[in-house]
Parts: C-alpha cells; sequence; structure tokens
C-alpha cells in the first residue's frame, strides 16, 4: 500500500433511491482509501451500485429521488457531506472531476470545443482570457493533433475518442486530485478504448493525481488499476491489489466472474455460468448477498452481517468461508 | 459439414440517394466487394469496429435490405430477388438475433405473442393450443419456465429477454441465425449463459452462425472461422490460430493488442 | 318509446356514442397492460388530475343524459332526459342569476320560478342552456375527431414507415394544409356546403389532422428502424401487420395525450366559428352562439353578463380539464420515469 495518507476516503457510505417499487439500496455500506497517485478500480456488473457510488462521492445523484443516507466522504480529511450546496460546488470541477461513459451527450452541442473547456476554468475563478490559453494547452495535452482549429469546433465534428479527449481536458482543466472516471471507455471501439486508457495513465502519471475507475471491464482493471474493489450488490465484496485479485481471487463471486470470461483454452467446453439473479435491491437478503447464487453456500452464510476478513495479508473478502476455495474449486 | 449454406460473394451496398427532387449528391460507401462462406454446421465470425460495415453486411444476408452490387446465395437460391412465396419460404430459414435484449422485442407483445407471430405467417403447429405447447417447449429449450409466456419483456432481466429473442429467432425452426453482436449488451456472467445456450443449440440443432462482433474474446472462444473488417472490407480471413496467432494485416495487429489483456502481469497500455 | 324513434336518436348521437365507446375500449383494454396500469397507478396519485377527471365525468354524464330522448305523444317535440330535469318554463325574457324579477323591462315582472343562473332573451334557464351546449361541443370534438384521427394515423404510419416516394407526397399535403389559414378554410368549407354540424364536422377534420399527422410520421419513423421491427421482418412478417401489431401499439401513449389536445381544441373552434357565424345554426345549444348574443346584451341596460360568463366558464372548464388530463397523462407514461 501507499505511505502517503489517502487523498479520498469513503467510510461506510449508504445511499438511497426512491423508486416506484419502495425505497432502494444501491449502495450498502461502502468504504474504500484512495491514495494520491493511484488508480483504484471499482468493477461490478450492472446493478452493484458501482456507479451511484460515483455519483454519491460528486453529489450529483439523481433528483429528486437519490439521498446518501450515512457515512462519510473525507477528501484530504475534509467530509465532503457536511459542506453546503454551494461549497460543494466549488470542490466539483476542482478537487473533484468526474467524466462519463458517453462522450455524445456529455458535451453542449451548441457551444464550442473551445467554449466548454475554458468554461470550466472560469468557473472557478479564471477570465476568460486564461481559459482560453489553458484550454488550447489541454487540448494539446490530450493528444489533439490541431488543438487550435479543434477549440473553434462543435462536438458533433468530432469522434466518440475525440471528444471523450475533450471531456477529460475539461476535467483536468483546474489539476483535480481526484479524478472520477465513470465506465469511460465503454462507448468506445477497442482501439480507441487503448489510446485512451494510455492517455488516462500517461496523464495520471505526470499529474499525480488519484483516479477512481469505474468499469464492468475486468481486462481494463488488469490493464489500469492499482487496486480493485469487487462490488456486488451494494456491498464491496473484495479488496485487493490488482495482482493478488487477478492471481488468487477470494471471494467466490470474483472467482465465478473470472471463470466466466470466455478464452481460447475453454473452446469445445461450457464457459462457467453465474447462475440465478442479483436481488432486489429493495430488500436485500440477510447475510451473504451472493448466497442464492453461490455453489459454495452453507447455511450459516444467510445469517447475520458477513464481515471483511483479511487473507494473506493483502486481500479484504466478505465471505465466511474464506481461504477454503480458490480458482477452479475447493482446496485440497 | 462442408457444405456451404450461406455464399456471400461481391456484395457491395452505397448509401444515400444519388440525387433527388431538392437534394443534394450524398452518398456513402458502406460495403465494398464482401465475400464469404458459411458452411453448414460452421460458425464464421465478422469482426470490426462501428463504421466497419459488418452489420449492414448482416442486414443484407438476411435479405432486409437490397444490396447495391453482388449476390447473397442461400442454400443454393439467390436471396436478392426472390417472389413472395419463396421470399417467404427463405424468413423460415434465416433468423435474427440483435444485440439490444430492449429495442429487440416489441414492449407491448406478451412472450406468447411474440414467439406464436411467426408459427403463425409459417404455418407452423395446427391450433393455437399446439402453437402454444411448442412455445413453451421452445421456452424451457433456451432455459426459462413455460409461466414466462404471460409476461411482457420489461418483467425480465437483460439475459432472459436475449433467450426470448433467442427463442423467437427458433419459433420458424430455422438452419441458420445472423447474430449481431448478442452478447454485447450483457454482462459478463450472463454473457457466458448465452454463449453455452448459443453453442448447445448449435449443436443440437445444427445450425450454422454467422456472429458479428467486436468482441475478440468472444470470436476467440466461439467462431471456426473470422473475418476481420475495416472500412466496408474484409482486410484479414482465416481460422483462430491464423487471425490470433500469426495475423498479417498491420489492421489485424493493432486490434489485436488492443485488447486490454486479463493479466495484470502483461500489461500493454502505457505503463 | 318506440323502438323507432330509439334509432333515429342512435344515428343523430353516433359520433358521440362512437367516441364514449372507444374511450371505454381504450380504457379497459389498456387496463390489462402493465405500462398503462403503472400510468393509472401514478394518475391516481395526482389530485388536480383526479379533479379533472371528475369534471369529465361530469360533462359526459350529462352529454350522455342528452342523446336520449323519447316523444310523449305524436305531435310533440321529443325529449332527452337533460330536457325531463333541467328544462324549466320559459320568463319573458331576461332575468339575473336568482333574481325575483325579469331585468331590462320598462315594468320588471316576477318570474315564475327561480334560475340559479339567470335566463336569457326568450326567457330561458341559462343552466339549461349551458348543459344543452355540452353536448353540442362533444359532437364537434368527437366528430372532427373521427375524421382527423384516422386520416392523420393511416397517412402518418404510411409516411414514416416506406419513406421514400410516400413520405414526400405525405409532406406535400401536411405542409400544403399546414400554410392555409384554418378559419378561412373551414368558413369556405361551411359557406360551401352548408351551415349544419355535419359539415362543420367534416371542415374542422379536414383542417386539423396536420399537427397529429406530423407526430405519427416522426414517431413511425423512430420505430421503423428499432430492432425489433427488424426482428418481425426477419420473421416474414407482413408490412401491415408490422403497422398494425408492432407499431401502433408503441404509438398509442402519444397518440392519446395529442388526441385529448385535439379534442379539446375543436371544442375551443365550435366556439369562435359560431361566433363568426359559421357555425352551428341559430336555435341549437350552443356555447358559441350564447358569446356571440352576448355582442348585444353587454351593451344593454343593465348589462346582461350572466350569457357571457357561464357559457364561456363551461367552455373553459372543459378546455382546462382536458388540458389538464393530457398533461397529467403525459407525466404518468413519461418514458424517463419507466422502470426498464
Amino acid at each position: 500500500m501507499s505511505d502517503l495518507a489517502p487523498v479520498l476516503e469513503v467510510r461506510n457510505l449508504r445511499t438511497y433511491l426512491e423508486t416506484i417499487r419502495g425505497r432502494a439500496w444501491p449502495v450498502d455500506d461502502v468504504s474504500f482509501d484512495l491514495h494520491p497517485g493511484k488508480i483504484r478500480a471499482i468493477v461490478g456488473e450492472s446493478g452493484s451500485g458501482k456507479s451511484i457510488t460515483a455519483l454519491s462521492i460528486m453529489q450529483l445523484l439523481p433528483e429528486p429521488a437519490g439521498f446518501i443516507d450515512s457515512g462519510q466522504i473525507l477528501l484530504e480529511g475534509k467530509d465532503l457531506l457536511d459542506l453546503t450546496w454551494n461549497e460543494m460546488r466549488q470542490h466539483r470541477g476542482h478537487d473533484l472531476a468526474m467524466i462519463f461513459q458517453e462522450p455524445m451527450t456529455s458535451l453542449n452541442p451548441v457551444f464550442t470545443i473551445g467554449n466548454q473547456v475554458a468554461e470550466s476554468v472560469v468557473a472557478h475563478g479564471g477570465t476568460w482570457e486564461q481559459g482560453k490559453k489553458r484550454a488550447l494547452e489541454l487540448l494539446e495535452r490530450v493528444g489533439m493533433e490541431r488543438p487550435e482549429l479543434v477549440l473553434r469546433q462543435y462536438p458533433h465534428e468530432l469522434s466518440g475518442g475525440m471528444r471523450q479527449r475533450v471531456m477529460i481536458a475539461i476535467a483536468l482543466a483546474n489539476r483535480p486530485k481526484v479524478l472520477i472516471a465513470d465506465e469511460p471507455t465503454t462507448a468506445l471501439d477497442v482501439t480507441v478504448q487503448a489510446q485512451i486508457l494510455s492517455l488516462m495513465r500517461e496523464i495520471q502519471k505526470e499529474m499525480g493525481m488519484a483516479i477512481l475507475l469505474i468499469t464492468h471491464d475486468l481486462g481494463v482493471v488488469a490493464e489500469m488499476a492499482d487496486d480493485v474493489s469487487v462490488m456486488y450488490a451494494g456491498k464491496i465484496v473484495e479488496d485487493a491489489p490488482v495482482r493478488d485479485l487477478f492471481r488468487s481471487p477470494q471471494h467466490p463471486y470474483t472467482i465465478d466472474l473470472l471463470e466466466s470470461l470466455p478464452a481460447r483454452q475453454h473452446r469445445g467446453q461450457d464457459l462457467a455460468v453465474i447462475e440465478g439473479n442479483v436481488p432486489a435491491a429493495t430488500a436485500w437478503p440477510a447475510g451473504c448477498r451472493y448466497a442464492n447464487r453461490c455453489q459454495y453456500c452453507i447455511p450459516a452464510c444467510t445469517e447475520g452481517e458477513i464481515p471483511m476478513v483479511t487473507v494473506n495479508g493483502v486481500t479484504d473478502a466478505r465471505c465466511i468461508r474464506i481461504g477454503q476455495f480458490q480458482r477452479g474449486g475447493v482446496k485440497a | 459439414m462442408s457444405q456451404p449454406i450461406l455464399q456471400i460473394e461481391h456484395l457491395g451496398k452505397v448509401f444515400g440517394r444519388a440525387r433527388g427532387f431538392l437534394r443534394k449528391d450524398s452518398q456513402k460507401e458502406a460495403v465494398k466487394d464482401v465475400s464469404l462462406d458459411v458452411n453448414e454446421g460452421q460458425t464464421v465470425a465478422l469482426v470490426g469496429e462501428s463504421g466497419s460495415g459488418k452489420s449492414t453486411v448482416g442486414l443484407m444476408a438476411l435479405g432486409l435490405l437490397a444490396p447495391s452490387s453482388g449476390r447473397v446465395i442461400f442454400d443454393g437460391t439467390s436471396v436478392v430477388d426472390l417472389g413472395g412465396a419463396e421470399r417467404l419460404a427463405l424468413r423460415r430459414k434465416i433468423q435474427v438475433v440483435f444485440q439490444d435484449p430492449y429495442g429487440s422485442l416489441n414492449g407491448r407483445m406478451t412472450v406468447r405473442e411474440a414467439l406464436t407471430e411467426g408459427m403463425m405467417i409459417h404455418r407452423i403447429g395446427t391450433s393455437d393450443a399446439d402453437r402454444e405447447a411448442r412455445a413453451a417447449v421452445l421456452l424451457e429449450d433456451v432455459g426459462l419456465t413455460p409461466e414466462a409466456l404471460n409476461r411482457y419483456p420489461h418483467e425480465f432481466s437483460g439475459g432472459q429477454r436475449q433467450r426470448v429473442a433467442i427463442a423467437r429467432a427458433l419459433s420458424v425452426e430455422p438452419k441458420f441465425i445472423v447474430l449481431d453482436e448478442p452478447t454485447s449488451a450483457l454482462d459478463v456472467s450472463v454473457q457466458s449463459q448465452v454463449l453455452n445456450l448459443l453453442r448447445r443449440l448449435q449443436r443440437d440443432r445444427g445450425l450454422s452462425y454467422l456472429f458479428i462482433t467486436h468482441n475478440l474474446a468472444v470470436v476467440e472462444y466461439m467462431a471456426d472461422y473470422v473475418c476481420v473488417m475495416s472500412k466496408g472490407e474484409i482486410v484479414e480471413r482465416g481460422g483462430i490460430e491464423a487471425i490470433f496467432d500469426t495475423p498479417q494485416q498491420d489492421y489485424t495487429k493493432g486490434l489485436l493488442n488492443s485488447i486490454p489483456s486479463i493479466d495484470p502481469e502483461a500489461r500493454r497500455l502505457g505503463a | 318509446m318506440t323502438l323507432a324513434v330509439l334509432f333515429s336518436n342512435l344515428i343523430a348521437n353516433l359520433p358521440v356514442i362512437v367516441v364514449l365507446v372507444l374511450v371505454i375500449l381504450i380504457f379497459v383494454r389498456s387496463r390489462r397492460e402493465v405500462l398503462w396500469r403503472e400510468a393509472y397507478r401514478r394518475l391516481g396519485k395526482n389530485n388536480l388530475a383526479k379533479v379533472a377527471m371528475g369534471i369529465l365525468g361530469i360533462y359526459s354524464t350529462l352529454v350522455i343524459m342528452d342523446c336520449f330522448s323519447w316523444q310523449a305523444s305524436r305531435n310533440e317535440e321529443p325529449r332527452t332526459v337533460v330536457d325531463a330535469i333541467f328544462q324549466k318554463p320559459f320568463e319573458r325574457t331576461y332575468s339575473a342569476p336568482l333574481a325575483p324579477t325579469t331585468s331590462g323591462e320598462v315594468m320588471d315582472h316576477p318570474l315564475v320560478s327561480k334560475h340559479l343562473l339567470g335566463t336569457d332573451s326568450v326567457g330561458e334557464d341559462v343552466v339549461y342552456k349551458v348543459i344543452k351546449g355540452m353536448r353540442t361541443s362533444f359532437i364537434i370534438g368527437g366528430f372532427s375527431c373521427l375524421v382527423a384521427v384516422p386520416i392523420a394515423l393511416v397517412f402518418g404510419l404510411l409516411a414514416g414507415y416506406f419513406g421514400k416516394w410516400v413520405d414526400d407526397i405525405v409532406q406535400f399535403l401536411y405542409t400544403v394544409f399546414g400554410s392555409v389559414p384554418d378559419i378561412l378554410l373551414i368558413i369556405a368549407i361551411v359557406m360551401m356546403l352548408d351551415k349544419s354540424i355535419v359539415y362543420v364536422c367534416v371542415a374542422l377534420g379536414l383542417t386539423s389532422w396536420t399537427g397529429l399527422c406530423r407526430l405519427v410520421r416522426g414517431e413511425t419513423l423512430k420505430h421503423r428502424d428499432r430492432e425489433y421491427v427488424r426482428a418481425a421482418k426477419a420473421l416474414g412478417v407482413s408490412d401491415f401487420r408490422i403497422l398494425a401489431k408492432h407499431i401502433l401499439p408503441n404509438l398509442m401513449p402519444s397518440v392519446i395525450i395529442a388526441v385529448t389536445l385535439l379534442f379539446s381544441t375543436l371544442a375551443l373552434y365550435e366556439t369562435i366559428l359560431s361566433y363568426l357565424g359559421v357555425g352551428m345554426p341559430p336555435g341549437s345549444g350552443s356555447w358559441g352562439n350564447m358569446i356571440d348574443a352576448a355582442r348585444d346584451e353587454l351593451t344593454r341596460n343593465p348589462m346582461v353578463w350572466w350569457n357571457l360568463v357561464f357559457a364561456s366558464g363551461a367552455l373553459l372548464l372543459l378546455v382546462l380539464s382536458l388540458n389538464v388530463l393530457a398533461d397529467a397523462l403525459r407525466d404518468a407514461i413519461d418514458p424517463r420515469l419507466r422502470t426498464q
């Protein structure tokens, strides 16, 4: 782990959404640390609550249905949940920046690229002069070939990859300490994804910021992350350094997820599957939330709160039978 | 095996009108001179990035889009210029499963209606009750329970909807299915279920697949033969080993190098 | 009451009956669908919408009551249920609401009975006249919708689905119809044919389909390239069946909202036309005619305001209720709130 103090600490975060089926808890007691200069991935499938976690940190939950119930979000030791809306607005886009999955809709179609990049500087106390100058630098930095031309272009004139570069430029405008990237490459082709991921890594090294990478793609996690939190049904079920997670996954869900990936060596055989569905976020079951789909489930799994247990000194997993199995089956 | 069931010969598609009343000339060549064969019982993957024209080839193979040039021959007959009855007969033999499990089912139709509609058109089954019984069997075949018959698409998860879409394609007992990104919108754990299902159905029913996708890991697992498309053309073709182990074209090499490795020890990007 | 009379009644009120049956059918049919059940549930939580539905319910009940009539004897005028309940003996002339005597005469005379909203120039009860006007509004709104909606649906679906030259023709048609001033076209049609309720409805129908047609065409265009339509084509489903069974049901929510608004616009148009003297023939109960008569009444001394106020009020309440309901329906079936 890093020696530096974490720049972002999330403690026991619980978030709920009011839905027509009742109150849903997509984020239910989530904690993690993000260290400066590191990339932490939150990986999970749809319905795991990973995106709501990101939106909770930014306090951009869907209006009027989303609320943070309890917990702490500490940015350099200061709890963001104690701030007023206005104080929070000053952090957003300044210390905390976010990029989204959909580079098509994240940009306003009626303003030029230059205008939108410059605005993020102006919004935090710069002049338009400074903004324009900084916009040119930023567009150059994110690998635009002719930045002075791009400044005058409109979003629809750019490809998806180029738009995502613009989004990154906007996010970087005020040298944020933390960048939250919510599925930043999901809408892009693989070759473009590779370019964007390389760019993010380069910039992260150069500026020393921390990145919280929200994704469903285990390949992206393996390429990018230093630490990984695996989320399932509103909880982090496994938390480990990236090498340990892929070499010796501990939680049955992580193991099953890795086993279900298609690969050449499985040709001609059935892939491992995870039967059943994620339980409803309006009524989480007692005990382990993966119990109904887990091949190692025992009666004790469905009773009481399942604590995080540390194994091998580095991996935390939320499973009472931890250490009794590995990839490929039960340990001998 | 070995007998080609679908032959695509020098297929081309130009979109847009040449000129018209008060219209400017705006043409785009989406597919250029594409040829490929699919043998019986085989899975041929058509791989490419967005805008490569792979889905357009799929629509032309289905006969849903008229090619600008070239031919599609299915089971010995040309798909392009068929009369009413022959056209309907062809519809029974080639089916399709699309990417988006939310958009590919009509939200206002129950599963029963979706599954029996094709049977009715092709006069499969003797009565409504018989067709319903067949629909129930189909549902069990794709891993759903017959209770699903009375439900609407939005009551299902993405993976379950994709199973319904597969059952609908199977409802007219086709020989050939065009799979247009069938797992791209699904979670990995669900993707593996759908891939297993597709492989089992292929084995049991002797189906042939044209598998259109951008996901190279799925191709490596599923396909017998791979065609890599870029900008409307097939740039490279071959078996799994030829494409993945010894790619010849720069485009293919670039594509393969862009796939994130699942092994953190073997990082390729940036670091 | 003989069967023949009942039958002729049905014919005369066909538009109203067809519209009501359609509304009931849509309601019953849609209750079976989950999407609509959710929408009704949300609608039930909207108090304003409930008030609007209540008002529309009262209006509809009164209109239905006014649609059934019988002859007491051979030489008498047929009387409807409304006539039996609300018709009061005639006074000599105007009287203010709840006034004890007539007004505006050289010597005011005591009234025969009490009139909640006063009486008009020939001494007829205003409550009764306002209620009689409802049926006219509903017939005009309903019958014009029956003319406009099929045209709009057929043209819109065909244009959106087939595109190319079909679309060119339909677009040309609705652009041309849309660019002629409505009122002038309606006046021309009515003057050319006859000043009867049927021709007014035809004229209104022919001028009001363009907006709905544009909406249907756009929505069809959107659905045409959806994967479920492609999958249906791949199954061999005919174009007609795709339009009727696949695309049309998916358009119904937006069409119903648009038709609700169209109905209220048409009811409003009836008043405007009658006011201009090209609407309903004089003598038939019509809010437009009442408002038209107010031109003179407002200059009388003492001023006769009640005809104008209550006719306009009844119209306002109808149009407002329909608009509130349309808005509430839109919120209730808004796709953004739909759970996937």
